[in-house]
C-alpha cells in the first residue's frame, strides 16, 4: 500500500515531465514519418517547378555545375545505405535527423519566394519547425539520462549565408536538390526508427 | 601467267586497304539507356552501344560520386545482361548522386556516352508483385472475387527500409478497357457483383513511395459461376407480386364495381316536387305534368272566405257622396289593405301622413262640415269642394285622372257607399289621400259638432269577393262581428254610414253625416253616390252616444284593433 502510494506521485511527476505513453510514443512516429513524407513531396515539386521556369541557357548551366557541388549538410555523418542504418542505434538515427531538420531551418526561408500552388511563403520553414519539435520529444522519450538534450542534440551544419548572394539560378537549384535529398533522408530514418519501435505496423 | 597473279595481288591488296579506310572507325557514341534499383540496395544501369566501328568495341562504365573526384570503374557487366553494368550493395550508396559514363573503345578509337547523373532514390523500380491469385468466394451478399499477391522479392518492407503501394486492375476477357483500382498498402482486394458466367483477367503491380511502377503482374485468370444476383431475384419476387396484388384487386373491383360506383360517384339528388312524375317528364307531355300539378277540390268553394283582405277606407268630410250604381262602378275610392300603409304611394300617402294631415286639416274641415251642415236641409246635390290642393301630392292634383299608378291599382276600384241616408252629403274638403272615405249621416247633425269635432274614425271591411266585373265585394267587418249579413259592396245597392261606434249590445252607432274627399273624378260619382244613398233606408241610425270605452280615430270611425 505504501508502494502504491510512493508510486502515484512518481506517476504524476514523470507525466509532468512529459513522459509519453507507448502508445502515444508509436502515434508521434507515424505522425512523423507522414508529415516528412509530405515535406518531402513539397520539395520535388519545388525543384520541379523550378526547373521548368529556367531557360536553357540555365539549365545547361546548371547541370554543368552541379556536378561539382557540394552540400553544406554533408558535414553531419549519416548512413548511407541500408546496412548502415540497421547497424545505427534508435537514437542515433533520430539524433542525425534532428540535427538536418535543424540545420535546414534558417536556409529554408530562401525557398519562400519559389513556392507556387497556394501554398504559403515560409510553409516549408514551418513544417521543419513542427517536426522539430516533435522529434525532440521522441528523442527525449529515449534518452536514458546520459546527457541532456541539448548536448545531445548539437553541432548542426553550419549554413553559410554568402552562397546565395548572388542570386545565381545554379546555386538556388543546388540548394534545392540538397534540401531534398536530405529530406528524403530524414524521411526514411524516421520510418525505420518508427518500425524499429512499432514492429506490428511495417508487416511484410 | 605471272602478269595475271602480280595484278590479282595488286589488286587483292588495293581492296583490303580501301575496305580498311572505310569501314575501321572508331566505335560510336554509346548511350546510357536506363539505371534501375528494385529495391534500393542496388541498382544496375544499361547503355545502347553504337557503331562499332567495324572493329571490335569494349565498353566500360565509369562513374564517380558526387562527394569526391575518384572515378571508378563499373566491376559486374555480366549480372544484368550484356551491355549493362550492376552495382552491388557495397557499391551503392544512398541519397548520394552518381555520375556514369559509358566508354566504347575499339582499335580506331574510342567514344564517350552522355555522363548521367543518377540518385538511386529516385529510380527504384521493384519486382513485379509475386503470386497473385484470384478466388471466387461467396457471402450473404452474394458471390465476389478475391485477389491476393505477395510483395516483391528484395523488397524490405519490414524493417520500413522501402514502402510499396500497390495497384490492381481487371477485366472481362472479352472487354477492351480494363478497370484500375489503387488498392494502397494492403495485399487483398475484393470484386464484388462479377458478372454471372464470365471470365475475368486481373493484374497487379506495385511502386515505392517515390518511385517507379512495377511491370504489371502475369495475368490470372478466374470464371464465375452462373448465378442469379440478389438483387435481381428481389426486384422479380417485388414484380410478382405486384402483379398478383393488381390482379386481385381488378378482380374484387370487378366484383363490387356498383357499390365502388356507388361510393365514388353519389347519385346526385333530383329535385323532387310532390305530384310531378319524373317519368312524365321524361315522357314530354307537358299537359300531363301541368294537369298533375292541378290538386283537386282546389281551390275551395268557399274560398271566397280565404280571400281576406282588410282595407282601410278613408273619406274626407268635406266632400258630399254622391251615390249612382252604375257610375259607383266606373271606379271612385281606392281601397287600401290594412297591412299596405305605404304602398308605392309616396310618403305622401302614408298612414301616418295621413293622420298628421287630417290633424292639421280638422279646423279646416271642422269649418267645412259646418258649413256643409248649415246647408244641409235644401242641399241635394253635392258639390265637391275642393280644398287647396297644396298639401297634395301631385298624384292627387284636381286635373289628374283618379286612377293612379300605384300599387293598389291591381285593386279594381271600389265604391264604397256610406250608410243610405237622404240627407247624406258627400262633400270635398281637404283632401285626405285618395280613396279616403269618411261618410257621415246627417242624423247626427245635431250633434255633429260634437261629432264633427271628434276625430274621424275608419271603417274596415272584408273584401269578400270579386265580381265578374272586377269589382270588389267588401263586407264592413263590424256588421261580420255582429253576425249581421254582409253587404256588397256594390254602392249602387246598398248604404254606408260612417261607423261612430258600438254599443254594448254590439250595435253599430253611425254617423247620418256624409264627409268624403273625391278628387275632380269623383266628383261626378259622389253626387251619385249620395243619391243612390238617399233613396235608401238606413240600416242603422246610429245613436249620438257614443259608449265609453270606444275610441274613435280622428276621421269618426272606429278602430276596431281596440276590441
Amino acid at each position: 500500500m505504501a508502494k502504491v502510494c510512493l508510486l502515484l506521485p512518481a506517476l504524476l511527476v514523470l507525466s509532468s515531465m512529459g513522459h509519453v505513453e507507448p502508445s502515444e510514443n508509436q502515434r508521434l512516429f507515424r505522425h512523423a514519418a507522414d508529415r516528412m513524407k509530405s515535406l518531402h513531396l513539397m520539395a520535388v515539386n519545388m525543384i520541379s517547378d523550378f526547373e521548368n521556369s529556367l531557360d536553357f541557357d540555365d539549365r545547361v548551366e546548371i547541370g554543368s555545375n552541379f556536378l561539382l557541388s557540394n552540400c553544406f549538410s554533408d558535414s553531419i555523418q549519416a548512413p548511407t545505405n541500408r546496412e548502415e542504418i540497421q547497424k545505427s542505434t534508435l537514437l542515433k538515427v533520430l539524433r542525425i535527423s534532428y540535427q538536418l531538420l535543424v540545420s535546414w531551418e534558417y536556409p529554408s526561408q530562401a525557398f519562400s519566394g519559389t513556392l507556387t500552388n497556394s501554398l504559403k511563403p515560409n510553409a516549408i520553414t514551418d513544417r521543419l519547425t513542427d517536426l522539430k519539435m516533435g522529434l525532440r520529444i521522441i528523442i527525449m522519450e529515449h534518452l536514458t539520462g546520459q546527457s541532456t538534450v541539448e548536448e545531445y542534440l548539437s553541432a548542426p551544419a553550419v549554413f553559410d549565408e554568402s552562397y546565395l548572394n548572388d542570386g545565381a539560378p545554379g546555386k538556388i537549384y543546388s540548394l534545392m536538390a540538397c534540401f531534398r535529398r536530405d529530406i528524403h533522408r530524414v524521411e526514411t530514418f524516421l520510418r525505420v526508427a518508427h518500425c524499429r519501435v512499432s514492429p506490428k505496423e511495417c508487416l511484410p | 601467267m605471272r602478269r595475271n597473279i602480280a595484278t590479282d595481288l595488286i589488286l587483292s591488296i588495293l581492296f583490303s586497304v580501301v575496305t580498311n579506310t572505310v569501314c575501321i572507325t572508331p566505335p560510336g557514341k554509346p548511350k546510357i539507356t536506363s539505371c534501375r534499383s528494385p529495391e534500393k540496395e542496388t541498382f544496375t544501369c544499361w547503355w545502347e552501344p553504337g557503331y562499332d566501328g567495324g572493329l571490335p568495341t569494349t565498353y566500360a562504365l565509369y562513374y564517380r560520386l558526387e562527394t569526391s573526384e575518384t572515378v571508378y570503374e563499373c566491376s559486374d557487366y555480366h549480372t544484368a545482361g550484356p551491355n549493362s553494368c550492376y552495382f552491388n550493395k557495397n557499391d551503392t550508396s544512398i541519397w548520394v548522386n552518381y555520375n556514369i559514363t559509358v566508354v566504347a573503345t575499339n582499335r580506331r578509337g574510342t567514344n564517350y556516352s552522355d555522363p548521367v547523373d543518377v540518385d538511386v532514390v529516385y529510380i527504384v523500380q521493384p519486382h513485379t508483385p509475386e503470386n497473385v491469385t484470384v478466388l471466387v468466394k461467396a457471402d450473404e451478399q452474394g458471390p465476389y472475387l478475391r485477389v491476393s499477391w505477395e510483395k516483391p522479392r528484395n523488397a524490405d518492407t519490414s524493417s520500413g527500409w522501402i514502402t510499396l503501394v500497390y495497384q490492381l486492375r481487371v477485366k472481362l476477357k472479352n472487354q477492351d478497357e480494363w478497370e484500375e483500382h489503387d488498392v494502397g498498402q494492403q495485399k487483398t482486394f475484393n470484386v464484388f457483383s462479377p458478372h454471372s458466367g464470365g471470365t475475368y483477367m486481373v493484374q497487379v503491380r506495385c511502386k515505392p513511395d517515390h518511385g517507379l511502377w512495377s511491370e504489371w503482374s502475369t495475368t490470372s485468370y478466374i470464371q464465375v459461376p452462373d448465378y442469379i444476383t440478389r438483387e435481381r431475384s428481389m426486384w422479380i419476387i417485388i414484380a410478382i407480386f405486384t402483379v398478383l396484388v393488381f390482379i386481385i384487386l381488378t378482380w374484387i373491383l370487378n366484383l363490387k364495381r356498383s357499390s365502388v360506383k356507388h361510393c365514388l360517384l353519389p347519385p346526385v339528388p333530383g329535385p323532387k316536387i310532390i305530384g310531378i312524375d319524373r317519368n312524365l317528364l321524361k315522357n314530354g307531355k307537358s299537359e300531363d305534368v301541368f294537369n298533375a300539378l292541378v290538386i283537386p277540390g282546389f281551390p275551395p268553394s268557399d274560398y271566397e272566405d280565404l280571400l281576406v283582405e282588410y282595407l282601410e277606407v278613408y273619406d274626407s268630410e268635406n266632400q258630399e257622396l254622391m251615390l249612382d250604381g252604375k257610375d259607383l262602378q266606373e271606379g271612385c275610392l281606392k281601397l287600401k289593405s290594412p297591412s299596405d300603409n305605404d304602398s308605392g304611394r309616396g310618403s305622401c300617402d302614408s298612414h301616418t301622413l295621413l293622420m298628421e294631415k287630417v290633424a292639421k286639416e280638422e279646423p279646416t274641415l271642422e269649418s267645412s262640415q259646418q258649413e256643409v251642415e248649415a246647408e244641409t236641409p235644401s242641399t241635394a246635390s253635392l258639390q265637391p269642394e275642393y280644398a287647396q290642393p297644396s298639401a297634395w301630392p301631385t298624384v292627387l292634383a284636381p286635373d289628374q285622372p283618379y286612377q293612379l299608378d300605384s300599387p293598389w291599382k291591381s285593386l279594381p276600384d271600389v265604391f264604397i257607399s256610406p250608410p243610405v241616408s237622404p240627407q247624406l252629403k258627400c262633400t270635398t274638403g281637404p283632401k285626405h289621400k285618395k280613396g279616403l272615405y269618411e261618410p257621415s249621416i246627417n242624423g247626427l247633425e245635431g250633434k255633429g259638432d260634437s261629432m264633427v269635432s271628434s276625430p274621424r274614425t275608419m271603417e274596415y271591411v272584408e273584401v269578400q269577393r270579386v265580381n265578374q266585373q272586377n269589382v270588389l265585394l267588401l263586407r264592413p267587418l263590424a256588421e261580420q262581428n255582429l253576425g249581421s249579413h254582409t253587404t256588397s259592396v256594390e254602392m249602387p245597392e246598398e248604404d254606408y254610414s260612417k261607423v261612430k261606434g258600438v254599443t254594448s249590445n254590439n250595435v253599430l252607432l253611425l254617423q247620418q253625416e256624409v264627409s268624403t274627399q273625391y278628387i275632380s273624378d269623383q266628383e261626378e260619382t259622389c253626387p251619385m253616390m249620395q243619391q243612390t244613398q238617399l233613396g235608401k233606408p238606413v240600416v242603422h241610425h246610429p245613436p249620438a252616444v257614443v259608449p265609453s270605452g270606444m275610441q274613435l280615430t280622428s276621421n269618426g270611425y272606429v278602430d276596431t284593433a281596440t276590441y
